[in-house]
Order: structure tokens, then sequence, then C-alpha cells
């Protein structure tokens, strides 16, 4: 994590923290399961709603 | 008297001479007048003398290596010519760097340029937004808003992680093999568009790739919100939002990689042309729509046994009105950005604005075509229907019907194309009302039917335009855009319904009877539309 360069001027390309190493898979995993894990709580919590509704 | 007179014989006053005579005064007088005139002469043309002096100075100093506002400057050659050498080289470096900055200025614009269309098309969803919550009846208003806010959200990050991705490596069909022009295929899309790569994040060398993704984002998030519309009061969230990742990352991608993009198989064999991506995007949209909605079935109540249909009015029109109104302004920004900017390393051209295909186009031309379109719709819309929400639906409609040839109408016909569009909205809406297909805001018949006539309108009236730049391209024709209009039909129309019918298996995709009926809002959300009421309010969910 963080940057390995301290000084702007060397900076040509990619600088966006973790950029060309093993931290831009890791948190495109932690993104995508943000997303999944969103889902199936959404979906749960969708599902218990129209189970309260259907029991009044 | 005498001593007197020595005295001044010695001191000169006195002399023994005889006077002066008048001539010789008069010769005093004219040397005197001489010299007078000559000095007034050179004090009063001093300027001129002194910068008569300086011209020579200074042209008698280039001959000699002397230059006098610099001093003696290092020479080996004729003075003259190394005098030019150097102001060439000067010359050259300001050209050079005039260069540097007018690529900078142009890399800059054409960032920019990119970025605002984006800004633009959220406006698109802002007006999906309104325009779908004023469609819903008032026990559902912020169930249909919370569904469009969270298609959006989803869909951006699954354009992230795939939908990119397919765009560049699909152009070619199922081969995922590099096509003609050497930006399609697996292995450049590996390069450039997976999630991992140097281009897919901040990047000093590169202010092209994100504003291109960002607009491609909002094209699919917008295909997301035209399918939101038909389906709302009735399916479940996360259902429609697993049906909007689907169209949004995956559906609508390979639809443009084959028929958006100038190694598109659609393209380059069958000379397919839909520059505003009325195939594409509406077309795609609207049939991944008709797909889920025969799964999903018609709300409660909105047919009766005998198969007649009741109305399910829209809560608050004039929401819907100004909703369909921003959804227009942010199609101009849509509409934007499917130009290509000139005078990058990645432009078709130096000097002009390009289509997607490497055709030439410009901004006046869509200007003048969408206005007419637009104006077009509407009238057809108000002739058939009298109906302001038919109108409004008419003037997108007018837009769409013109959109695969924006940049090439000649705008009377573009308003005569979209006068077709927004005259055939009912009849189209009433046709599939008749067969029992609940499409609560028109987004099939809108987006999906004016879509085809988008796409055939090339195939009859735009007969043999080049549908790529350069030579040996290949034509526009009939056939090659009915072959469009079946390939963009069943990449929408297959995927929605196939994906729906899983759902439906799953329980994911329609809400229960009872939440229906006592209102989604009351169901799941938390806090209420309309607490002080504007006819009644639901109590908000626990």
């Amino acid at each position: 994590m963080g940057s390995s360069f301290n000084n702007w001027d060397a900076v040509e390309g990619a600088y966006y923290m973790g950029a060309g190493t093993s931290w831009e898979g890791i948190w495109s995993l932690v993104a995508l399961a943000i997303c999944i894990i969103a889902l199936i709580a959404g979906s749960r919590h969708e599902l218990e709603a129209y189970k309260k509704v259907a029991k009044k | 008297m005498v001593a007197k007179r020595a005295c001044l014989a010695n001191s000169g006053i006195l002399s023994d001479q005889p006077p002066p005579s008048f001539a010789s005064i008069l010769q005093l007088k004219w040397h005197i007048g001489t010299i007078l005139v000559l000095l007034i002469n050179i004090l009063v043309l001093f300027r001129f003398w002194i910068n008569l002096l300086l011209a020579f100075w200074e042209g008698a100093g280039f001959c000699l290596g002397f230059v006098p506002s610099e001093g003696w400057i290092e020479t080996y050659d004729y003075r003259g010519v190394l005098i030019m050498e150097e102001q060439l080289k000067e010359l050259t470096e300001k050209v050079a760097a005039l260069e540097s900055s007018s690529g900078v200025t142009n890399t800059m614009f054409a960032e920019t340029y990119y970025y605002l269309t984006i800004a633009l098309m959220v406006v698109i969803h802002a007006g999906f937004l309104a325009y779908e919550m004023g469609a819903s009846r008032h026990k559902n208003v912020l169930a249909s808003g919370i569904k469009n806010i969270l298609a959006f959200a989803f869909v951006i990050p699954a354009f992230y992680f795939i939908g990119w991705w397919v765009y560049w490596a699909f152009p070619t069909g199922i081969s995922l093999s590099a096509g003609p022009n050497g930006i399609s295929g697996a292995a450049y899309a590996n390069e450039i568009a997976l999630p991992w790569v140097e281009y897919m994040g901040p990047n000093i060398a590169d202010n092209a790739s994100g504003v291109f993704w960002g607009a491609f984002a909002l094209f699919a998030a917008t295909t997301a919100s035209i399918f939101s519309g038909a389906v709302i009061e009735r399916i479940q969230v996360v259902g429609f939002l697993i049906l909007a990742i689907v169209l949004g990352a995956v559906a609508w991608v390979v639809a443009a990689a084959w028929g958006w993009h100038s190694d598109g198989w659609l393209v380059q064999n069958w000379g397919y042309h839909d520059f505003g991506a009325a195939g594409v995007v509406h077309m795609v949209a609207g049939f991944f729509a008709l797909g889920v909605l025969i799964n999903l079935g018609p709300r409660i109540g909105r047919f009766n046994a005998d198969g007649t249909a009741n109305a399910m009015g829209a809560h608050n029109l004039p929401l819907t009105l100004v909703g369909l109104m921003m959804i227009i302004v942010g199609f101009w920004g849509f509409l934007m950005a499917c130009v290509i900017v000139p005078g990058e390393a990645w432009s078709w051209f130096g000097d002009k604005w390009a289509t997607i295909y490497g055709t030439p186009v410009t901004l006046s031309a869509l200007a003048f075509n969408i206005l007419m379109g637009f104006a077009g719709g509407i009238i057809g819309a108000w002739l058939v229907t009298r109906d302001p929400f038919w109108m409004m639906s008419g003037a997108l409609a007018g837009i769409i019907s013109c959109a695969s040839g924006l940049d090439l109408w000649w705008p009377p016909l573009a308003l005569a194309i979209g006068f077709v569009g927004g005259a055939a909205l009912k009849p189209a809406a009433d046709f599939l009302e008749k067969r029992g297909i609940d499409d609560a805001v028109g987004a099939v018949t809108v987006h999906g039917t004016i879509g085809i006539w988008g796409v055939m309108a090339v195939g009859i009236f735009a007969i043999g335009y080049p549908a790529l730049g350069g030579e040996g391209a290949p034509t526009v024709s009939f056939i090659g855009q009915l072959v469009g209009v079946i390939v963009m039909f069943l990449l929408g129309f297959v995927p929605g319904y196939v994906i729906s019918l899983v759902l439906k298996g799953m329980g994911l995709l329609r809400v229960g009877e009872e939440a229906e009926l006592a209102g989604l809002d009351m169901t799941k959300v938390p806090v209420s539309a309309y607490p002080e009421g504007i006819n009644t309010s639901t109590a908000p969910a626990e």
C-alpha cells in the first residue's frame, strides 16, 4: 500500500495507489465482494419484508 | 593727446591702418551666416543624422560580425548566413513549443469534451428517476425510485469489471480475434480494459481511457434505466438488479461491439450503420424489457378476465413529463458522446469530427437533426393522441427514430422520420397491451419498436453511404440494416427472457401478491413519500 515514489517529477504513467502491485487484484476482489454481499443482503431484507406483509 | 593716441595704438584699438571697406564687412557677415546655417542645420536634423549613422553602424556590424545590441558574436563563417541559421533554429524551437502547446490544448479539450458528456448523461438518469416515480401509483413511488437509483449504482461497477472488456474483446464475434483495425480481440482487451491494467485508473500519460469508459458506463446505465421503467410496481429489487447487470454489462455491450465498433462484424460484413445507437442501445434495452415482461406478468388489476385493460395512471403526471424532458436533455450528451474528437492519437481525423465508424460528421449535423426529429415526434404523437404523456414520449421517439442516421439526414427528412415515430407510438403500445403485456411506461414501444424504425430508416433512405472510412468500405443497405435489427432484437430479447425465467424459478422475480396490493413503499421503504399527503400517504415500513 502507499506510494513507491517520493517526487511527482518522476511520475510518468499510472500513479494510483498500489499501481503494478497485487493490491490492484485485492481491491478489485473487495469491490466485487461489496457488490455481491450487498445484493445478497438486499435480497434477504426484501424477501423478509414480503413475508412480513403476507403474515399480516 | 599724443600720449593718449600712442596708448590706444598699443592696445590695438586705434590702428594706423585705414578703416575696413564695406565689401570686406559684407564678406565677413557671409561667413558668419554660413556657419550659423550649418549649426542650425545640424541642430535641427540631429536626429536624422544620428539615425543615419546608427543604420550605417548596424549594417556594417552585420557584415563584420558585430551586432550592436548583442556585441561581437562568435563566428566562423559569413555572418549573414549564421544569423539566418540561428533565427531558423529559434523559429523551429518556437514552432515545436507551439505544436506541443497546441497538442496539450487538444488533449485537454478532448478529455473535457467526453467528461462533460458524462455529466449530461447523468441528467438522463435524473429524468428516468422523475419519470418512473411520477408514473408509479403513490403507494409505490419511493420503491420505484430506489430501484432506479440502485440500477445506476450496480451497473457502473459491473461495467468496470466486465462490460469494458467485453466491448473491446467481442467485435469480431465469439472468436475474440483481432479485427482489421487492430483495436479489438481478447489480446487487445486484456491490454487496455481488464480492471487491473494501468489504463483503468489514474494515469498521468492517459487522458482518454477514463472519460471513454465513463461515457460508455453511462450508456450502460441508460440501458438499465430504459428497462427499469417497464417493470415498475411488481418486480423484486434484487432480481431487477441482476437483470440490469446482465443488460448493462453484457447484452448491450455485445451489441455495441458488433454494431458500434469499426471492427464490429455487423459493420465490416453488412455495412450496418447506427450512429446514435437506435439499435445497440434502444432496441436491445427495449426488447430485453419485453423478454422480462413476458415472465414477470402484468400488475394486479391491469387486465380484466376478458383481456381488456384497465388504466393505471401516473400518480404525478407533471413529474413524469418533466422527467421525460430531462431525459431528452441528457440525450444531447449521449449523442455528443457518439462523436470522435479529432487530433488525438486515437482519433480518426486530424481536422474533423468523426463517427464511431470513422466517417465524417459535424456537431451541426446533430443539432439540425436532433431538433427536427424531436419536433416531428411531438407533432406526430399530438396528432394521434392529444395526450401530453404520449407527446413527450413522442419527443423521445422522434429522436430515437432519427438516431441511427443523425449524421446523414437532411433536416426536413429528419422531421418526417421523427413524425412517423411519434405517430406510431400509441398504436404500437396498444398492440402490446392487447396481447397482455403490461409495459408501465411504454419502454418496449418507445425504445424497442421505434428503435427498429430508426435502424430501418437508414436502410430505406441512406442506402449506398460507405459504412466505414477509407477505400473499399461496405455500404449501407436495406438488408444490412435488417440483419442488424434481427441481431439487436435477439441480443435484447433472449437474455431478458432467459435470465428472468431463471429468476422466476428461483423466486427472485416478482414481489409477493400481498406486498403488491399493500404497496411496495409500505412494505420495504423506511420513509414516506408524502408524509403530509397529496392524497393519502402510506406509513413507512418498520
